[in-house]
């Protein structure tokens, strides 16, 4: 590069600087107020606007399945607060099924560990496991690195987002992270509520009080999730070879025990349970009324018996769809990056 | 320019370098018997049978320099990747890390860890040595395998008589991660063997040759191959 370019350009980011720290661009990420500390280490891969664009990206793109048919958005849409639509067991690469639904994915950097067993144990770790398993993604990272060098866009991509133009593992993985820290829901009516912005109805608020005697040990505020592995009493489908956390901890108490799932966008995220077993909310209430298996939980909340009239069930539902968050849901930050890749194009 | 003048800025050059940064140089060899062992080779063992490696790779971490058990000198570099198809990750000289200044001094004690240890095992996305793409890191399940070992022998009633040893595990209680502790000279040049004869002579072929996930297998054979590295005088 000729030096007057050089000097141009040093000029430019001097300028581009002094702007953005005037213009005081809206944070990459907030913790909302009274919420318990992220779990994910943000010190360790500090966001940057563009190292977020470039795992938004990359969650769209199905270069990173063997044959590039498969992305992330696959099995995790946005319209359902990034879980699987209408499919019980996930589909993978050449329509082979997966063993179990995927979940929700929102608030990741609270979680500590990941999958229904907990298998992955960073949030940074968990996209080789969709990228390696042969009935989802079916591909190697290694490959992954060697053909995203050969693309045009994703050696800019990484120059924008780390100084230079080096694709890494490390990097992709964090990429990915970053996009996953910002998917953040805490904007629903629930929240508007508790920030004393808005009011529940009266059926609400009596949903409110029975999810508070009955599933909050478990589905814990704010979160809707203690992060724990539990068993909620449904009974064990022996078809699927599924052990749940034992198969990680080799501790023979944590058979067929699975980690909480968050209820926040529940409306949008059927079907429900590890396995997707429950079509919508009637049938899992349903499951709690009358269906648990009292032998095999272990919590106190579940062993005593829920019993809620049917009134008292309609109700329970209204509160839940208060967790449904619009903001999130229909959030054009967290869609599949068109602008990002049309600029890109033009360049 | 006289060339004492270069030969003395060479010398003081020399110092520096040796006040800064080195250890002394680690130099690996995988052994079959006496002979360094060549991948792709068949080897004889026990009385009829055979044996070839495929694939021999490992992380050693942690290394620290000691005398008479006391820290002299601890490698900067968390971990190292030596792979048997890659001479040269199999020596390399230990980088010594900032905090200790006396890297010159007289040791006896090679000190090591064979595997990644928890801390960093939960550590999330790491560069260098220990990317992923270097394919020692477990997909399915989270963490770092410590050592693949991969091969054929008639001894093994599996797909063309494979087996494959993928030793790691972190969480108790089946922490594969072994500490290795060795007298060495205080030489600048530590030359560590390691027999993989001895140590598949440990492993019953017949009955274990696929050990892929964490757990007792992984923990006992990590134990075996720990207890062969040995320092060639
Ligand atoms: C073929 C479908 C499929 C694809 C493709 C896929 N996932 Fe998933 N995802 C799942 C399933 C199923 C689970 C739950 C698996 C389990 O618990 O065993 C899951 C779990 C997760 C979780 C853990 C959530 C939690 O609550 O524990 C995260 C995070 C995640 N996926 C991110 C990704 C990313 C990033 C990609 C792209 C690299 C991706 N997924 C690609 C199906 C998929
Ligand atoms: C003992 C802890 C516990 C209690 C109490 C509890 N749950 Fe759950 N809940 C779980 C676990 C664990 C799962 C996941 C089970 C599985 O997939 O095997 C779950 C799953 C769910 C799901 C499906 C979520 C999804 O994304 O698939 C809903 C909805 C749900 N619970 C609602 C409730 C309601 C409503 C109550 C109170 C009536 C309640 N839970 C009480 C532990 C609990």
């Amino acid at each position: 590069m000729p030096a007057m370019k050089k000097i141009h350009l040093v000029f430019f980011i001097l300028v581009a600087f002094t702007f953005g720290a005037l213009l005081h661009e809206a944070p990459l990420f907030i913790a909302p107020k009274n919420w318990p500390k992220p779990v994910y280490d943000l010190k360790k891969n500090p966001l940057s606007k563009a190292r977020i664009n470039l795992g938004r990206v990359l969650f769209y793109d199905p270069i990173l399945s063997r044959d590039s048919t498969i992305s992330c958005n696959s099995c995790h849409s946005q319209y359902t607060a990034f879980a699987h639509v209408d499919h019980a067991l996930s589909h993978g690469i050449e329509n082979r099924i997966g063993t179990r639904n995927a979940p929700a994915l929102l608030n990741l950097a609270w979680m500590p560990l990941f999958m229904w067993d907990g298998a992955i144990n960073h949030l940074d770790m968990q996209a080789l496991a969709p990228m390696s398993n042969p009935l989802e993604m079916d591909e190697k990272i290694d490959h992954v690195v060697k053909k995203m060098q050969r693309t045009k866009i994703y050696p800019t991509l990484f120059y924008q987002a780390y100084g230079d133009s080096a694709i890494t593992g490390a990097r992709l993985l964090k990429s990915i992270s970053q996009f996953m820290i910002t998917l953040v829901s805490s904007n629903s009516k629930y929240d508007s509520v508790m920030r004393h912005q808005a009011q529940f109805t009266k059926q609400e608020l009596n949903g409110y009080q029975l999810f508070k005697t009955n599933c909050s040990t478990c589905h814990t505020e704010p979160l809707f999730t203690n992060n724990t592995f539990q068993s909620n009493g449904i009974p064990v489908d022996t078809s699927l070879h599924d052990f749940g956390r034992v198969s990680m901890s080799h501790a023979s108490t944590d058979s067929f025990l699975y980690k909480v799932p968050t209820l926040r966008n529940i409306e949008f995220s059927a079907p429900y349970m590890h396995d997707g077993r429950f079509k919508n909310l009637t049938v899992v209430l349903k499951h709690y009324n009358e269906g648990i298996d009292t032998q095999r939980v272990k919590s106190i909340d579940l062993k005593k018996h829920i019993v809620l009239t049917s009134n008292e069930k309609v109700d329970l539902i209204a509160f839940l769809l208060t967790l449904t968050d619009r903001h999130f849901l229909f959030d054009t930050s967290y869609s599949y990056p068109k602008k990002i890749l049309t600029n890109l194009a033009k360049d | 320019m006289s060339t004492r003048f270069l030969f003395l800025c060479c010398l003081w050059l020399n110092q520096i370098a040796a006040q800064t940064n080195t250890l002394p140089r680690l130099e690996l060899k995988a052994l079959y018997g006496s002979n360094n062992l060549q991948l792709d080779t068949f080897y004889k063992f026990h009385e009829n049978d055979s044996i070839k490696f495929e694939m021999f790779r490992f992380y050693i971490s942690g290394i620290t320099l000691k005398q008479n058990s006391v820290t002299v000198g601890s490698d900067s570099n968390h971990a190292h990747l030596l792979d048997l198809s890659n001479p040269h990750s199999m020596q390399f000289a230990l980088p010594a890390s900032k905090n200790n200044s006396h890297t010159t001094k007289a040791h006896n004690q090679l000190e090591f860890y064979l595997g990644i240890d928890s801390l960093t095992n939960v550590s999330g996305a790491l560069e260098g040595d220990l990317d992923p793409t270097k394919g020692m890191y477990w997909t399915w399940q989270s963490g770092y395998i410590n050592l693949k070992l991969e091969g054929v022998s008639n001894l093994c009633n599996t797909r063309q008589h494979e087996f494959q040893f993928h030793l790691g595990g972190y969480l108790a209680p089946y922490s594969a991660l072994q500490r290795i502790v060795i007298d060495i000279p205080n030489n600048d040049t530590v030359e560590i063997n390691l027999d993989i004869k001895a140590c598949i002579e440990e492993i019953n072929l017949v009955k274990e040759n696929l050990v892929m996930t964490p757990g007792e297998a992984a923990v006992r054979i990590a134990a075996i191959i720990a207890k062969n590295f040995k320092c060639q005088p």
